[in-house]
């Protein structure tokens, strides 16, 4: 349960962009195909993916039953025909909360990392492109987040800021925008030399264009594998900020508060923290295949490695 | 009530037998619920078999290193007491802590002059004092104590060092103070020491709930005179900071570790004044987690927990390794609704909304019944005839909309994280509002929060509409129980109020209440008070009166709950049999 990268992002290589590029030509379906053909692992990882992607849009919809209304006549069912996930202490479908849950827990973190991503573009963006003071300062305000365990600082904000989802999300923006900018920063500095846009420079291209349409097209391939690879551990650190209270309240159905409430019953009632605790698990699980995955299929060399 | 009778049988029957119950108590509550005459003479045979001595199990410990007898029962060469807490004690200081966990603890190491005897809520046996007595007229109490009384550092515990430390109780004004202010007002001329070992209490008029109170458990506890002197300083006169953490009191019990949020170790005080309990330690560990203080008593590890949600306790109650200790207790649950931001229907509106019946089968599994108002029918001054809530969400639309409460207005409703239990009845709660179209949202704060919400000096305007809560009295008495939660004197850090619940009527007739003098008069004014409360202009949502729990491990022996002594336990009665 951690925010933070697994690899120094500044030094990702360049290969990633041009595989990045001749995958992007060959049209998205190709792309996609030959994808998932490297790896029984893409195939398994875009399949959780896809399942969990559904929920979020289609799982209120879909849910057999009511995910918040109690009916405590069925309180603590062991799965049946009826309740296929079981219920929970309040006589609540465990399975329908799971799927409405999804929206919660994988939505919110889907916003996250949007905003996060947002933000740390246009400052490292800025600061790679600008360079000098403007860089110095961008980066020491970013060096001052990255200086937090990342969990730590999340709990401090949402726990300043009160006990809610809203907040949960303006924390972890808080921790994840950095590693975006860093990431950005390291890209921007390294395609700013090349000839291209030194070609697009002397043909009379503004400091706009040649950022817009020269250099941060070049940067999406690694911001993208680290982006799936970080949905995982936003979604874990939406739901442990949940499990320790700071996040969803009740009666909302969010994972990690489903985890939570279940800690008293596990003993009686195994059903109630396993299903919240599997969707979870595969959640994380997909998005950190795909992210392995898009990993190796775009920089073949590090596969080699 | 007709439909538990054989169940009600069945509990009062074991309980006689087991001697827990007096012949009075027996008879006094089998006819509160209503079984026949021959029912009642076989409850009291059995008490008399068990008077007669036909018990296999004693209730007072074996001395310290007695040989047991040939016939009797063996005791355990394991002579250590583990209990659970499921919190920190962050204060120490007996006449400061008005805290449950605390007063726990202290039983271990402190000593009231005398404490309540066995299961009874007014039978005395002695404590710190070998003798008591009274005038007829109920003004003087006079106390003899044990000659060889010491405090745990060494300096005698006399006359005099028991009168300084009810002037530091009564002086110092902290939490349980008004258990001793009610009837000592000038504690340096009220008491009246007459020998080394013999001292009075007077009172100016007659008090007869006085050595009720001297046996609380909250506060009337004697600290060592001499540990103040050498540890007062010029701000903290009462060495309030020093006792908060560190323990000096006459009790078998001293303290060798104190880490207020992970453990306290007790060890035997070799110069106790009466006989030497059973246990050479009693460790009390903090686990905050419900699962982890299960786990640990399933495997033995500790010895006794009275912290337990109802699925956890029915649970245990299979477990042959365990045994589960249910008792009637004086405590009622309410929901504290914000008397400021909330006027007199929409509170009774709310109070229909209350999902009752579910709560109490549901979620608390039978360890609860409804009851008609803050005072249980365990004290004195409780009135059956007031009309108790039932849940009617019709009506409570009605009166909601009628206060002004329009759909999708939002209200807030606050306790403590870590009870299932009550997360549970929130819920349930909030999907009854819902169903009227009422918005609750709820908010779980970490008890410390709550407590000091609740005792802080927020105003009003800053509380949520509605807090958990729940309360029993320091000793059997109605006014005890209602003035530091809804005397307007109590608001806020001045008390419990913490829903500043300010009503003059009820101020009014709780004033007559604290100088009544008969039971009669006490359960006239109580009901006037209780109905005030509930119906005319609602304090709280009143759901339900406690049933506790103690769960010990199977060979835990001596253990006596009282309704009174809330989750506390008798340490020096208790021993461990070898099995």
């Amino acid at each position: 349960m951690t925010a933070e990268p697994r690899v120094q992002r500044d030094q990702r290589p360049l290969v990633l962009e041009v595989a990045a590029r001749q995958a992007r030509r060959r049209g998205p379906l190709a792309w996609l195909l030959t994808f998932l053909s490297q790896s029984p692992l893409n195939v398994l990882a875009m399949g959780l993916i896809l399942l969990f992607l559904f929920l979020v849009i289609f799982g209120d919809a879909l849910a057999p039953h009511d995910p918040v209304k109690p009916d405590i006549a069925f309180k603590l069912h062991a799965p049946s025909t009826t309740y296929w996930f079981g219920t929970d202490e309040l006589g609540r479908d465990i399975l329908s909360r799971v799927m409405s849950g999804a929206k919660y827990s994988l939505g919110i973190a889907c916003i996250i990392l949007s905003i996060a991503l947002i933000i740390g573009v246009v400052v490292g963006a800025i600061a790679g492109y600008l360079g000098g003071l403007v860089d110095e300062i961008l980066m020491r305000v970013t060096d001052l987040f990255l200086a937090f365990p990342a969990l730590i600082l999340a709990m401090a904000i949402a726990a300043t800021l009160g006990r809610n989802l809203q907040n949960v999300v303006i924390a972890l923006i808080a921790v994840y925008w950095p590693w975006y900018a860093r990431l950005v920063r390291g890209q921007v500095l390294s395609i700013k030399e090349r000839e291209f846009v030194e070609a697009a420079r002397a043909v009379g291209a503004g400091p706009g264009r040649v950022m817009l349409r020269h250099i941060l097209p070049n940067t999406t391939a690694p911001v993208i594998v680290q982006l799936t690879i970080d949905v995982g551990y936003a979604v874990l650190a939406t739901a442990g900020l949940s499990f320790l209270g700071l996040g969803a309240q009740p009666p909302i159905p969010e994972w990690g508060t489903m985890i939570a409430g279940a800690r008293t019953f596990f003993r009686e009632a195994w059903w109630y923290i396993t299903f919240p605790g599997l969707a979870l698990t595969l959640t994380v699980v997909g998005f950190n295949l795909l992210g392995d995955g898009l990993r190796d299929y775009l920089d073949p060399r590090s596969r080699r490695q | 009530m007709r439909e538990r009778q054989p169940e009600q049988y069945l509990s009062l029957l074991l309980q006689a037998r087991s001697g827990r119950l007096t012949r009075r108590q027996v008879l006094s509550r089998a006819l509160r619920v209503g079984l026949s005459s021959p029912a009642i003479l076989s409850l009291l045979a059995a008490c008399a078999q068990q008077e007669g001595g036909g018990a296999p199990t004693p209730t007072t410990a074996p001395a310290a290193g007695a040989t047991p007898a040939p016939s009797g029962p063996r005791l355990s060469e394991n002579r250590d007491f583990v209990i659970l807490f499921s919190g920190g004690v962050p204060d120490l200081d007996p006449q400061s802590a008005y805290d449950n966990q605390a007063s726990a603890l202290f039983l271990a190491c402190y000593e009231m002059l005398i404490r309540l005897k066995g299961e009874s809520t007014f039978d005395y046996e002695p404590m710190l004092a070998r003798e008591w007595s009274h005038n007829d007229a109920l003004t003087e109490f006079t106390f003899k104590l044990a000659p060889n009384a010491k405090f745990h550092d060494g300096t005698p515990c006399d006359a005099e060092a028991v009168k300084a430390s009810f002037v530091r109780f009564r002086r110092m004004e902290r939490g349980p103070y008004n258990v001793i202010s009610r009837f000592v007002d000038n504690p340096e001329d009220q008491i009246e020491v007459v020998d080394p070992t013999t001292f009075v209490f007077k009172t100016p008029k007659p008090e007869p709930l006085f050595l009720a109170a001297i046996a609380s458990e909250y506060g009337p506890l004697v600290v060592s005179p001499a540990a103040m002197e050498q540890h007062k300083t010029a701000e903290d006169p009462y060495a309030h900071e020093w006792f908060a953490q560190n323990i000096v009191g006459t009790g078998p019990y001293k303290a060798v570790e104190t880490l207020q949020q992970e453990r306290f170790v007790f060890e035997r005080f070799p110069d106790y004044h009466s006989e030497a309990p059973f246990f050479d330690r009693i460790i009390a560990r903090v686990v905050v987690e419900d699962a982890t203080r299960r786990q640990l008593m399933e495997s033995g590890e500790a010895h006794g927990c009275a912290y337990f949600n109802a699925e956890d306790l029915i649970a245990l109650k299979q477990n042959p390794a365990l045994q589960v200790i249910d008792y009637e207790t004086t405590q009622v649950n309410w929901i504290r609704m914000n008397y400021h931001k909330l006027n007199t229907k929409a509170r009774q509106g709310f109070a229909y909304a209350w999902p009752y019946q579910e709560v109490l089968d549901k979620v608390l599994l039978g360890y609860g019944k409804m009851i008609n108002g803050p005072i249980p029918d365990t004290v004195i001054g409780y009135d059956p005839s007031i009309p108790t809530y039932t849940t009617d969400l019709q009506k409570a639309k009605q009166l909601l909309t009628e206060a002004g409460v329009k759909d999708g207005d939002s209200f807030t409703f606050m306790y403590a994280a870590g009870s299932a239990d009550t997360a549970a009845m929130a819920q349930l709660f909030q999907s009854n509002l819902a169903q009227i179209g009422i918005t609750l949202e709820l908010q779980q704060v970490d008890r410390s929060a709550l407590i000091e919400l609740n005792y802080g000096d927020a105003p009003p305007e800053e509380r949520p509409h509605f807090t958990a809560s729940g309360w029993w009295p320091d000793y059997n008495d109605s006014w005890n129980q209602l003035y530091p939660n809804f005397h307007s004197d109590s608001v806020g850090s001045k008390g419990s109020n913490s829903s500043f619940y300010q009503n003059p009527e009820v101020d009014r007739l709780m004033d007559q209440l604290q100088v009544a003098t008969s039971e009669d008069e006490i359960r006239e004014l109580t009901g006037k008070i209780v109905q005030i409360m509930t119906w005319d202009d609602p304090a709280a949502i009143f759901w339900g009166q406690i049933t506790r729990a103690t769960v010990l491990a199977r060979d835990i022996r001596g253990f006596i709950p009282n309704g009174i002594y809330i989750a506390s336990y008798n340490f020096h009665q208790m021993w461990r049999e070898a099995v």
